[in-house]
C-alpha cells in the first residue's frame, strides 16, 4: 500500500475504546488521510454532518446504552450518502453483518484478522471513491 | 509464526468437534456463547489494538522502527490478554466448592 494513499481523503472512525483511536489514527495519518476520531455515536453522527468525511470506519459493538454502530450507519446513510461505510465487526456477529449490508454498509472488518485484511479493505475503498462510487 | 502445536492437538480439536454435537443441555451452550462472547470481546480488541500499532510503523512502502514507547503499549495489550485468560479460566475450570 502507498503510503499516501489516503492523501486528500478524510476518514471517520467510531470505537468506544480509547487507544482503539489512538492508534487507529496513527495508523491512517501515516497513509495520509485527514483523521477524526471519537468515542460515541451521536458525535460520530455531528461530525459526518460537519465534515462529510469520505470513509467512516464504525464499530459495531459499541458500549454506551442505546446506540450501536448500526444506528450510526443508518443515520449517516441518510445524512452522507456518499461516505464509504466500513463496519468493524466481532468474528462472532455475523446475523449482524447481515443486517448492516441491507443498510447499505459498504464493506466489513473482522478486529481479529486485521493484520491480513485493514490494508486491502483501504485500497479497495480508495480505489472506488477516487473513481466515484461508495 | 504460532506456538508449537500440542503433540495430542489434532485430536483435542476433533473430540472438540465431536462433543461439541453431543450437547443438548441448554445451560451448557449458553456457557460456551457466554464464553465465546467474552473471547471476541477480549482477544479482538487487544489483538486490534496490537495491529494497529505494529500497523502504523512496519507495514506500507516505508516501515520504520517501532519506537519504544508502542512497544510498551504492546505489552499493556499482552498484558490484557493473559489477565483475560486467567479470569475466563478462573471462572470456567471445574470446582469440587
Amino acid at each position: 500500500m502507498s503510503d499516501q494513499i489516503g492523501k486528500g481523503l478524510k476518514i471517520l472512525i467510531l470505537d468506544d475504546d480509547k487507544d482503539i483511536c489512538s492508534f487507529s489514527k496513527e495508523y491512517f495519518e501515516r497513509r495520509g488521510f485527514d483523521v477524526q476520531t471519537t468515542l460515541t455515536g451521536k458525535s460520530a453522527i455531528n461530525l459526518t454532518k460537519k465534515t462529510k468525511p469520505d470513509i467512516a470506519l464504525l464499530d459495531i459493538h459499541l458500549a454506551q446504552a442505546g446506540m450501536t454502530g448500526i444506528d450510526v450507519l443508518k443515520s449517516i446513510r441518510e445524512i452522507h450518502p456518499d461516505c464509504y461505510c466500513i463496519m468493524v465487526t466481532r468474528d462472532d456477529q455475523k446475523s449482524i453483518e447481515a443486517e448492516a449490508k441491507e443498510l447499505g454498509a459498504s464493506d466489513y472488518l473482522t478486529k481479529i484478522n486485521t493484520a491480513k485484511n485493514l490494508d486491502k479493505v483501504i485500497s479497495k475503498a480508495v480505489k472506488k471513491i477516487r473513481k466515484g462510487g461508495k | 509464526m504460532s506456538a508449537n502445536p500440542l503433540s495430542n492437538e489434532t485430536e483435542i480439536y476433533d473430540r472438540l468437534k465431536k462433543n461439541l454435537k453431543k450437547i443438548k443441555d441448554p445451560v451448557l451452550k449458553e456457557i460456551l456463547d457466554d464464553c465465546w462472547e467474552l473471547i471476541d470481546h477480549h482477544i479482538g480488541n487487544s489483538v486490534y489494538k496490537m495491529q494497529l500499532n505494529l500497523g502504523s510503523h512496519v507495514t506500507g512502502d516505508k516501515p520504520e522502527d517501532v519506537p519504544a514507547e508502542h512497544g510498551k503499549r504492546l505489552l499493556v495489550n499482552c498484558d490484557d490478554i493473559r489477565t483475560f485468560l486467567i479470569k475466563l479460566k478462573d471462572a470456567t475450570k471445574n470446582r469440587k466448592d
